[in-house]
């Protein structure tokens, strides 16, 4: 076993930390995720809707479940760490995230996902408009219906839309690929259609298994902006 | 004709001052700038800044200038990228700069002295608010977001255009940045004189919202710079006057000796070059002049260096400046 392999059985073994943020203040809580050790495992319990930038910057490699609705910008920035939220997410979430995986249960506002450099989002309820908007290398997996402009302006990475899409999917989109099931609205003109190669539906497959889904990928289509 | 500026006069301190408590002491020529929730302080030794002088125009003395500017207590605007070179000692108070319209840069983020966000895109072609944030009331959230990124005790402000209402500079203030900066976009157009009342016009304004503020402009002398402090600003960039010191255009091959053949006398490799001190020399005298000033004023302090230390000799000075007729 590798170093690495024994320090997350060690993680996986260790008891979890609860922190009861009504009686904390969301500086207080950047700092407990600051200092906190790699592998080790959070729950947060009444979460504030106000705070924003919920775990921006955080560069350990731990997992966090959060119970209750997260504010704007959380995630910001994030490396490594493993978010599971079990309620809303507000505007932004994830933007400009560098590494690491976001779950959220419930439904996602505008732009989740937005900046996104990589690392994986995962929204099992609806988004907002724009996700994944300029979006630079990131994966983002929204399950349920999605507002219009998914995918704008993205350059690299992938936005699995697994229940249709609002208009103009894919504007001003330059790289990366969609994959829908379902029906978009409208599509933008830069996008086309393209056959789902081995490589794609294995890269789908992956994604789904990522956020705990199975569907079948035949029911999916693929979009790549033209010229690429 | 610069306008109101040359309307103003600095005053001599007051006669009921006990002059040779400023003559004894130098006085106080620090500013310090504080990030929201936080107590720590961003300390300028002097409110001056580089801010527009990258480590490609000045070439190879780029960590004997950082060196300089650290020396006498400027703050820089670079990427942490450009400072690979340069001694950990030699290292000044950095700003990083980060533009709309791109993603965060995680390492930028966590190592600055001091994050500005700027409303223009990299390239300056347009100033607004980012696409993903749209609404002034998001502004706030973001930058909260963003001095979390950076552990909550890094000062984040706004860039802004000089030119910008009156009514937008409120809603930006109020949405919680640490500090803002106003930079000249030529775009504006207007002559020096409409640019210097429109300084003088957002000094008062943020003055009065108690919001630091760091100018940028293209061109100020030093007698401008130093009525623009006693207006209300607090930070002045003064990268053209440092240019002036520098070589029109390094050539990199022609910098460094190394790498000519031996007998090419490599001793003669300067340890540092006469441009960079010239660059000392200058801030030296900026810095001195400035003493000289509050001196002059009867101020201890840049804090005292306020309006009471100018008088108007025209109505319309008075009027705009809030500063006393002189009689």
């Amino acid at each position: 076993m590798s170093e690495s392999e024994s320090e997350k059985l060690k993680g996986s073994q260790q008891a979890v930390t609860r922190l009861d943020c009504t009686t904390l203040g969301a500086r207080e809580i950047g700092e407990q995720l600051g200092s906190a050790e790699s592998y080790s495992r959070w729950e947060l319990a009444g979460v504030s809707r106000e705070w924003s930038g919920l775990g921006a910057g955080s560069e350990a490699e731990f997992q966090v479940k959060i119970t209750g609705d997260v504010g704007d910008f959380a995630f910001m920035l994030s490396r490594n760490a493993e978010w599971e939220v079990n309620g809303k997410v507000g505007v932004c979430c994830g933007h400009s995230l560098v590494s690491g995986r976001v779950v959220v249960h419930e439904s996602a506002a505008e732009c989740v996902g937005a900046n996104m450099q990589g690392g994986f989002i995962a929204v099992l309820g609806t988004a907002a408009r724009r996700c994944g908007f300029r979006n630079s290398g990131g994966d983002i997996l929204i399950r349920s219906a999605v507002g219009d402009e998914a995918g704008a302006f993205m350059t690299q990475g992938d936005l699995v839309l697994a229940n249709g899409a609002g208009e103009n999917l894919g504007i001003g989109m330059t790289g990366g690929a969609i994959y829908l099931r379902g029906e978009a609205r409208s599509v933008a003109p830069c996008l086309r259609i393209e056959r789902m190669r081995d490589a794609d539906s294995m890269r789908l497959s992956l994604l789904l298994a990522r956020a705990g889904l199975r569907g079948d990928i035949k029911e999916f289509k693929l979009y790549r902006p033209r010229g690429i | 004709m610069r306008g109101i500026l040359d309307e103003l006069v600095f005053a001599p301190a007051s006669l009921s001052k006990n002059v040779w408590d400023f003559v004894e002491k130098s006085p106080a020529l620090g500013c310090a700038i504080t990030a929201k929730g936080s107590e720590r302080n961003v300390a300028f030794e002097l409110p001056f800044l580089c801010r527009n002088l990258c480590v490609e125009r000045v070439g190879s003395d780029w960590p004997d200038f950082c060196a300089a500017i650290r020396e006498m207590g400027l703050a820089i605007a670079c990427s942490v990228d450009s400072l690979e070179e340069v001694t950990a000692a030699a290292v000044p108070i950095r700003m990083t700069r980060l533009h709309q319209g791109e993603a965060l840069d995680a390492m930028e983020v966590s190592t600055a002295d001091l994050i500005e966000f700027s409303l223009a895109d990299s390239n300056g072609t347009y100033w607004g608010l980012p696409q993903e944030i749209r609404k002034v009331e998001r502004l706030g959230p973001f930058l909260d977001a963003l001095r979390e990124a950076a552990a909550g005790n890094t000062p984040v402000g706004v860039e802004i255009p000089l030119g910008t209402e009156s009514s937008d500079l409120e809603l930006v203030a109020r949405v919680g940045p640490d500090f803002l900066t106003l930079s000249y976009d030529e775009r504006l157009g207007g002559s020096e004189a409409t640019v210097s009342a429109t300084v003088i016009a957002v000094a008062k304004q943020t003055e009065e919202l108690g919001i630091p503020l760091i100018l940028n402009l293209t061109n100020v002398t030093q007698d401008d710079a130093f009525k623009y402090l006693a207006l209300g600003v607090d930070v002045i960039s003064i990268d053209h006057v440092i240019e002036t010191m520098l070589p029109e255009h390094e050539d990199e091959t022609a910098a460094y000796v190394t790498g000519r053949l031996s007998s090419m006398g490599v001793t003669a490799a300067p340890s540092k070059s006469a441009a960079i001190e010239a660059v000392s020399t200058l801030l030296e005298s900026w810095k001195q002049a400035l003493s000289k000033q509050l001196q002059f004023c009867g101020a201890a302090s840049l804090t005292d260096f306020n309006l009471d230390c100018l008088r108007a000799t025209s109505e319309k000075a008075q009027s705009l400046t809030g500063a006393k007729l002189l009689r």
